[in-house]
C-alpha cells in the first residue's frame, strides 16, 4: 500500500519527535523505515527492533547515566531495552513510542537507584563519623566529571531525572511532564529543588 | 549566571560519553527471549502473580496462628484397659488406648 509523503510525515511526526541521533533522521526514508522497523518489531522482528534502540541508545543511555550513574547505567539501559521489547504489543498509540520508551528508562533507573539507596544503607562503612549517612564531599574540581556526579547522586533520582531532561536533552516542562508522567508543576519543582541543592555544592566546591 | 553555566556544560559533558552498550548484544539478549511478547503475551500473566500472593498469604497466616496457638501437652500415660496378662506368664500386655498394646517381658532374676 503507498501512502503519500505528507501521510508518512504525519505518521512518523510523534515517533520522531524526540529522536536526535543520527541528525538527519527527519528525511521522508528515515520517518518510512522507522515506521516499518516499529511495525515489524511489533510482529516479532529483533532485527527491527535493534534499528530501533540503536537509532535511540545514546539518548537512553544518557538519561539512565544521569540518574543511577557510570556503573548501573548500561544494565538499566539494557533492562530497560528488553523491558520494551517484552511490552512492545501493549503500546496502543505508536506516535507516543520515543516518550514510553524514555518513561521504562526512567521507570527502571528508579528501581535500581532505589536498590542502590537500600544497598548503601545496608552496607554502609559505620566507621565514619556521620555514621554513614551522607555521601562523601564533591571532588575539589567542580569541572571534573567526578563532581557532576557526586552533586547528582545528592538528588531523589526523580530530581536527577528532570535536571538531565532540562539541562541535556533541552526539553521542555510540557514535554518532561510527558516523559516522565508527571504534572508541569511538579517538574518546575522538582527542578527548582535540584538547582539549590547542586548550586550550594558548586558554590562549596569552588 | 556564569556558575550554573558551567555546571550544565560538565552535566551535558558527563551525560554524553558513549553509552556502553553494545547493540548486537541487545538483539541477542532479545532474541533469546523469542517467546517473549512484542506480540503482547505477558511473560508472567496477572493470575500467576496473585496467586502467589494468596500463597504466600495464606503460608504466613497459617504459620503465625501455629505459632500463637497454645501448645497442647501430650496427656500423661496410663493403661485404658486391663491389664491382660498372656498366657506365657513371663510377658505382661498394658493397653496403652484401643489400638495401642505394650508388651513388657518379664524375665527371672536368674537368667541376667
Amino acid at each position: 500500500m503507498a501512502l503519500a509523503r505528507s501521510e508518512i510525515l504525519d505518521a512518523g511526526a510523534g515517533i520522531l519527535t524526540r529522536v536526535h541521533d543520527p541528525p538527519c533522521c527527519d528525511t521522508l526514508s528515515t520517518v518510512t523505515s522507522q515506521i516499518g522497523d516499529l511495525a515489524a518489531a511489533r510482529r516479532g522482528d529483533p532485527e527491527a527492533f535493534g534499528r530501533l534502540i540503536e537509532a535511540r541508545l545514546a539518548r537512553l543511555a544518557r538519561l539512565a547515566r544521569s540518574i543511577v550513574g557510570d556503573a548501573d547505567a548500561a544494565d538499566v539501559t539494557q533492562e530497560s531495552c528488553l523491558a520494551c521489547w517484552r511490552h512492545l504489543g501493549q503500546l496502543d498509540d505508536l506516535t507516543k513510542f520515543d516518550n514510553w520508551l524514555m518513561r521504562i528508562v526512567y521507570t527502571t533507573g528508579l528501581r535500581r537507584a532505589r536498590w542502590q539507596r537500600m544497598r548503601a544503607l545496608v552496607f554502609a562503612a559505620p566507621s565514619s563519623s556521620d555514621g554513614g549517612r551522607e555521601p562523601a564531599q564533591p571532588a575539589a574540581d567542580p569541572t571534573d566529571g567526578i563532581f557532576v556526579w557526586e552533586a547528582l547522586s545528592r538528588l531523589p533520582a526523580r530530581q536527577r531525572a528532570v535536571l538531565h531532561l532540562t539541562v541535556v536533552e533541552g526539553l521542555t516542562d510540557s514535554e518532561i511532564a510527558a516523559t516522565l508522567g508527571i504534572r508541569a508543576g511538579s517538574v518546575r519543582a522538582h527542578r527548582r529543588r535540584a538547582r539549590e541543592t547542586v548550586e550550594s555544592l558548586w558554590n562549596n566546591a569552588s | 549566571m556564569k556558575r550554573r553555566g558551567n555546571f550544565d556544560d560538565a552535566f551535558r559533558a558527563w551525560a554524553s560519553r558513549p553509552a556502553g552498550v553494545d547493540v548486537r548484544r541487545l538483539v541477542s539478549a532479545v532474541r533469546g527471549q523469542d517467546h517473549a511478547p512484542a506480540l503482547g503475551i505477558r511473560l508472567r500473566p496477572v493470575w500467576a502473580t496473585l496467586a502467589a500472593v494468596a500463597f504466600v498469604l495464606a503460608s504466613g497466616a497459617s504459620w503465625w496462628s501455629r505459632t500463637q496457638a497454645p501448645r497442647e501437652t501430650p496427656p500423661p500415660l496410663h493403661a485404658t484397659g486391663p491389664i491382660v496378662p498372656s498366657p506365657e506368664s513371663d510377658v505382661v500386655v498394658v493397653w496403652i488406648d484401643d489400638e495401642t498394646p505394650v508388651y513388657m517381658f518379664l524375665n527371672d532374676a536368674t537368667e541376667r
